[in-house]
């Protein structure tokens, strides 16, 4: 099972704001596809407070080498995307999380 | 790409964004009634639902892996169609689809069904709204894949064979 709040299916943008996501795997996720920039997407996440889940957002491509299609302009969205709700007690506030207090941050791999 | 540059930016950012914020709700609220819908609702293209707080859902229980019927899934909504102030209870396949952009307003889910939302053929240039509300469900148990690394996996949830190889590009 791999429980996922909101997908986008198709193409354009989502915008998610003044949410409360509990107990998910990812907040948004799009699946990902073969062809590099197949389907641009874009999702702009704002003021989401997240408890037990996994990601914020996710992309799944079985193919390997994919581009990256999820994109953003919100900055505080890609601070989310390096580390979310990995300790399951901590309350995750987007828009207000500081990168450093995300637990197990430790910059570029 | 965006990620390479965001990632030079963050120990200035970092003081930038603690901005202040509203609070946003973390529990379910209460309902004014339920509804039981045995077959989908349809919102038409530009129309709207005001589900005035009601916990509606279809009387079927969640199955994950299922061939979806009009029974399966509490509301559709056709395209620049607008959902609001509904509770989408426990007992669904699936809670809402979206045939194209849509707009959600103060939409619960008190249990979510492998899914909450799926916007299913939004056009590019289009955007959906998801304002206020909120979700429940049941987290799947943890691979392996998400927990060690600090970039997200493009990784599929089962098949993990290759996922070194699965990290997302930047």
């Amino acid at each position: 099972m791999w429980n996922a709040v909101i997908e986008n299916n198709g193409a354009g943008t989502v915008e998610i704001s003044n949410f409360y996501a509990e107990g998910f795997n990812a907040l948004y996720k799009s699946p990902g596809y073969s062809a590099p920039g197949a389907i641009a997407r874009h999702a702009i996440i704002t003021n989401v407070s997240a408890k037990n889940g996994n990601n914020l957002a996710g992309e799944f491509g079985a193919l390997v080498g994919a581009d990256l299609n999820l994109d953003t302009d919100d900055i505080r969205y890609q601070l989310q995307l390096w580390r979310y709700c990995k300790d399951h007690e901590v309350e995750l506030d987007l828009g207000y999380q500081c990168v450093q207090q995300i637990p197990g941050y430790h910059g570029q791999e | 790409m965006k990620y390479s540059l965001a990632l030079l930016a963050l120990p200035f950012l970092c003081a930038a964004a603690n901005i202040p914020r509203a609070a946003t709700v973390t529990t379910l609220p209460a309902y004014t009634g339920t509804l039981t819908l045995t077959t989908a609702t349809r919102i038409p293209a530009g129309g709207s639902y005001d589900g005035k707080m009601k916990r509606i859902d279809t009387g079927h229980p969640c199955e994950l892996d299922v061939e979806l019927g009009d029974a399966d899934i509490v509301f559709i909504l056709g395209e620049g169609a607008t959902l609001s102030n509904v509770i989408i209870g426990p007992a669904q396949k699936r809670g809402v689809h979206c045939l194209g952009k849509c707009t959600l307003n103060n939409v619960w889910w008190s249990k979510t069904c492998y899914y909450g939302l799926s916007i299913v053929n939004q056009k590019a240039g289009d955007k959906t709204t998801i304002s206020g509300g909120g979700a429940f469900g049941v987290k799947a148990a943890d691979n392996g894949m998400w927990s060690d690394l600090n970039v997200m996996t493009r990784a599929d949830s089962v098949e993990c064979s290759h996922r070194e190889q699965r990290r997302w590009y930047r």
